[in-house]
């Protein structure tokens, strides 16, 4: 119809008015949504902002009276300190091996405990156990365990005639006992995540696959996994992101030590900061983190819009 | 309590232009069906009725006052929605009496209207049950006693059987109409099974893109389809849609088959001048019509009698679908469905079996070929009209 | 995933470890291995949890013991001691005002950007989502700065406002998902039923997303509960939480692994509990509502 074609531009560029209950529907979403918005405004955007500002300048801790205007020389600074390019390559060998270790260990558990099994739930809840302690309890836990002399690794080490070490004091092996304990907390969280996922794949499908006569690795590999895949993208984005900003963990097992062999970015920026008082420093260290952080929570909404479908 | 739409338009937020011009009156206590195709306007008229939608364009009217942006719930209307949509946290007796308590009714007047609804509809025992407790037909029933016991001025129901199964579909159906028998609030039924409109409806309304099709009594719709759309979507099995070429024959129209020139000389009958202006406007070809049940098979030939063959045969239990075969072939109709004539299951008919097929004069209908609108039907008088 | 259908069905396909006729070792093995593994997956717990009934002589033994009498006096040294009582109340007021907060802020924007057609709806609650990422150093040493200013230092009101600011992008991302499953046909009902806006949200709205709101609750409080960094930071002396105290027994020359283990296994009892009674709407917050 020509005739209602027409209508349609006319209607394209003069909408109706609205009627007066629905500006009121309008007024109340917003009343709904201002008390949220003005404190996240307030309590996450201003000092987000507040820290570029500082990053900038020089501030420190003891003397705030002192501030003064430094332009980029934090960041220069910053690109011409070796520990810094140190930290940096710690948190990505911590996030790289730590995601990388979770997701095939977390993969491995999902399908062991996918299976029908009298009690088999209660097994799987038992697994949350891990992620719900603190990280620093989990960390302290670990650092018991892991203690020269009296820690129970080190005993039976002793016992089988492993050479032992002070783990957490040696320069070799304090990145790969943080990362231990980092992938003991969190595997189970990636574990049952992927599980959920599985579980979510029709029977049919599966059993299709059964009947053309694929293995049960066949079937992993070329049927539940690709299914999988946009949830695989969230988990995995979501440990990294969270394994980038890791702070407690590292900090109550070696404090970024020995030396500088475990500071992550956020411990170094903690140590800058607090310990020697250079907020300036602290803060464009931050802000390096925040950008390298918003490109994975980039792509982590990305992959969470498509799972979402 | 009359409805009325006047000129009523609805694109979406996203360009999809789902009701175009829209103009219709319901009369007070009618039970009035929107019928048509997923996707054909018939939901988002009747959400605009309940001002959950608002129309980009147009006037709505109750009783000529406008209320096209009057609030839902200022509306005075009732709705049953596909998914019956009952609180799932409230017992029967909640779900039906909360319109009433927020609407401050006096409780000693809730009881009663509490205690009849529940009477009409079978589901005082129910009362104190949670939804997710009761069947889909007593849920029906549920959601159709929290619509009703309001007493609202006009009763949507937005296709509230196609969530049963059919057998109970059917009862539920018959139970419907007896019930707007017995309260005859007006009535505005959305529904895509033809056959629920037919049955329930004092008028029906078919849309199909946006578009009204036709607006009338089952009667109407079925014997004198507005165009081609209406004939096919109103019947089943649907109608026959044969190319004819038109001519002025001796003392009237003759009709003559397109593919084989067979010519049907049953339909010689005279026609009105604007018939005939129409016809001349097509050069002669034109869509015929034939309901499957007027449709008739014999052994000997006849008068404008076809030379076909019976292909599939399919036992309907009371009737047999007869798929039929022209001069050999099974390609006869416009639209590429089969040629079906409904005949009486004691008819026995072999696959093959050569037969002659007379189509009932009484009930053919003429369509233009190109915009598909009705273009003539025989009178009873026996003369070719406008439709 | 289906494995193991119904073993009895008498079917023979191919592969003998197919869901309808696995071979009859495999499945124990599996069993096994399946117990095992999260057997194994918790025995750092389990051994927090032993150290903290151990005797105070056995915990620094160098034979580590795992059969001993066990003994409350951990626990005891830790409330006479470090005074924990007052260290537990400040977790349970940080953490339960948060929670509260937390949940009615979340629930009104929630419901706005899931069912109020604002402008955006989408984009902005992707952007709240994105706040969640922060990292938490970048904010901390503003709010550090100013609540030095305000002093807001060592004080439940300095906690319960960065807690409340790091929880409410999550539990409006996570309410907003929970909304927009109610069905949307329920909420017309109840606007034709004549129900205010707020009426919905509170007589129809809230009632069926119940268990989604208590999940939400939940993963506030567990991560408020857990949280270090903030409190390391903020706190001192009068507001000190559980994980703070915790990781002052770590002390210059020696570390109380008794008042340690004790605490850290007061700290994981309240969590284990409502935990156990949510276990199904668990991964949904866990993956942001990627897996429902």
């Amino acid at each position: 119809m020509t005739g209602s074609e027409s209508l349609t531009l006319d209607l394209a560029v003069r909408p109706p008015s609205k009627a007066g209950w629905q500006r009121r529907e309008r007024l109340i979403a917003a009343l709904f949504l201002a008390p949220g918005m003005i404190y996240l405004f307030a309590m996450a955007v201003y000092p987000t902002v507040y820290s570029l500002w500082l990053a900038v300048h020089n501030y420190t801790i003891y003397r705030p009276d002192l501030v003064s205007y430094a332009g980029f020389d934090n960041f220069n600074d910053l690109l011409n300190n070796e520990v810094f390019s140190g930290s940096f390559f710690v948190t990505v060998i911590y996030s790289a091996a730590a995601v990388a270790l979770e997701l095939v260990i977390g993969i491995a558990v999902a399908v062991l405990l996918d299976r029908k099994m009298r009690g088999i739930g209660l097994f799987r809840t038992l697994l949350i156990v891990p992620v719900l302690i603190s990280p620093v309890g989990m960390g302290l836990t670990f650092r018991y365990i892991l203690a020269p002399t009296y820690g129970l690794l080190t005993y039976l080490c002793h016992r089988v005639g492993i050479p032992t070490a002070d783990w957490m004091a040696s320069a070799t092996w304090a990145l790969p006992a943080v990362i231990l304990v980092d992938v003991w907390q969190w595997t189970p969280f990636v574990a049952l995540i992927l599980l959920s996922g599985m579980q979510s794949v029709s029977v049919e499908v599966v059993e299709a696959a059964e009947l053309d006569g694929l293995s049960e690795w066949q079937k992993l590999r070329r049927i539940v996994l690709p299914l999988i895949r946009p949830v695989l993208m969230v988990v995995v984005l979501i440990r990294l992101i969270d394994s980038i900003r890791v702070f407690d963990m590292v900090f109550v097992l070696t404090r970024g030590g020995p030396g500088t062999a475990t500071e992550t970015l956020s411990v170094f920026s903690y140590v800058t900061g607090f310990t020697e008082g250079d907020m300036g420093s602290a803060s464009a260290l931050a802000w390096v983190m925040v950008v390298f952080v918003n490109i994975l929570v980039f792509f982590f909404l990305r992959a969470l819009s498509k799972a979402e479908g | 309590m009359t409805l009325a739409f006047e000129g009523i338009e609805k694109v979406y937020p996203n360009g999809f232009h789902a009701v175009k011009r829209l103009d219709l009156q319901i009369q007070t206590g009618e039970f009035f069906t929107l019928l048509g195709p997923s996707g054909c306007g018939k939901t988002t008229t009747l959400r605009m009725i309940a001002g959950l939608e608002m129309p980009t364009a147009g006037r709505l009217l109750i009783d000529g006052r406008d209320f096209t942006r009057i609030h839902p719930r200022d509306r005075d209307v009732a709705m049953v929605f596909q998914s019956y949509a009952l609180y799932p946290h409230m017992s029967v007796r909640e779900n039906l009496v909360l319109n009433l308590k927020v609407r401050r009714v006096p409780a000693a007047e809730i009881a009663p209207r509490l205690a009849e609804i529940s009477r009409i509809l079978g589901i005082d025992q129910l009362l104190d049950s949670k939804p997710a407790r009761l069947s889909g037909g007593q849920r029906q029933r549920v959601a159709l006693g929290r619509a009703l016991i309001r007493r609202p001025n006009v009763f949507l129901m937005d296709e509230p059987l196609s969530n049963l199964d059919l057998k109970l579909r059917e009862r539920t159906r018959t139970e419907l109409k007896k019930l707007h028998e017995r309260m005859p609030v007006t009535t505005v039924y959305v529904t895509h099974d033809q056959a629920e409109a037919l049955v329930l409806s004092d008028r029906i309304c078919i849309m199909n893109g946006g578009e009204l099709q036709q607006v009338g009594t089952p009667q109407d719709v079925y014997d004198r389809p507005a165009n081609m759309f209406v004939a096919k979507f109103v019947g089943t099995p649907s109608i026959n849609l044969l190319p004819v070429a038109v001519g002025a024959g001796e003392g009237g129209l003759q009709l003559r088959l397109a593919k084989g020139g067979h010519p049907l000389d049953g339909a010689v009958m005279p026609a009105t001048g604007e018939v005939l202006r129409r016809l001349d406007q097509t050069r002669g070809r034109a869509v015929l019509g034939i309901r499957p049940e007027a449709v008739a098979l014999d052994d000997e030939p006849g008068a404008g009698s076809l030379p076909g063959s019976v292909g599939l045969v399919e036992p309907m239990g009371s009737v047999n679908h007869i798929v039929l075969g022209i001069d050999g072939s099974e390609e006869v109709t416009v639209d590429g469905e089969p040629f079906i004539a409904v005949v009486r299951s004691n008819e026995r008919y072999a696959h093959g079996q050569p037969i002659h097929v007379s189509l009932r004069p009484d009930r053919l209908l003429l369509f233009d070929e190109q915009s598909g609108r009705s273009l003539a039907a025989l009178s009873p008088v026996g003369s070719w009209e406008l439709a | 995933m289906a494995t193991g259908q119904d073993a009895a069905i008498p079917l023979s396909v191919p592969r003998g470890a197919s869901a309808y006729a696995p071979p009859r070792l495999w499945p124990r093995v599996g069993n096994a291995a399946a117990v095992g593994i999260v057997l194994f997956w918790l025995f750092p717990v389990y051994w927090i949890v032993l150290t903290s009934f151990k005797p105070i002589v056995e915990i620094n033994s160098a034979i580590p013991k795992f059969v001993f009498t066990p003994t409350l006096e951990n626990y005891t040294h830790l409330f006479t001691k470090f005074q924990f009582t007052g260290v537990l109340l400040n977790s349970i007021v940080v953490t339960t005002t948060t929670c509260a907060i937390v949940m009615v802020l979340g629930v009104l924007a929630a419901y706005a950007l899931a069912r109020m057609h604002v402008p955006g709806e989408k984009h902005i609650a992707l952007w709240i989502l994105s706040l969640r990422f922060l990292p938490p150093i970048a904010v901390a040493i503003p709010f550090y700065i100013q609540w030095q200013n305000f002093h807001l230092l060592d004080t439940y009101a300095g906690l319960i406002l960065v807690y409340i600011a790091f929880n409410l992008p999550f539990a409006i991302w996570l309410l907003r998902g929970f909304l927009a499953d109610v069905p949307a046909e329920l909420e017309e009902a109840a606007l034709l039923d004549g129900m205010s806006r707020l009426q919905i949200l509170v007589r129809v709205v809230v009632p069926i997303i119940l268990p989604g709101l208590a999940s939400t609750a939940i993963f506030v409080f567990v991560f408020t509960w857990n949280e270090y960094l903030m409190a390391l930071m903020l706190t001192s002396v009068r507001a000190v939480t559980v994980p703070v105290q915790i990781s002052k027994f770590v002390m210059p020359y020696t570390i109380l692994w008794g008042d340690l283990s004790a605490a850290v296994v007061i700290q994981l009892v309240p969590m284990l509990a409502v935990v156990f009674l949510l276990q199904r709407h668990i991964v949904r917050g866990m993956t942001l509502g990627a897996v429902k």
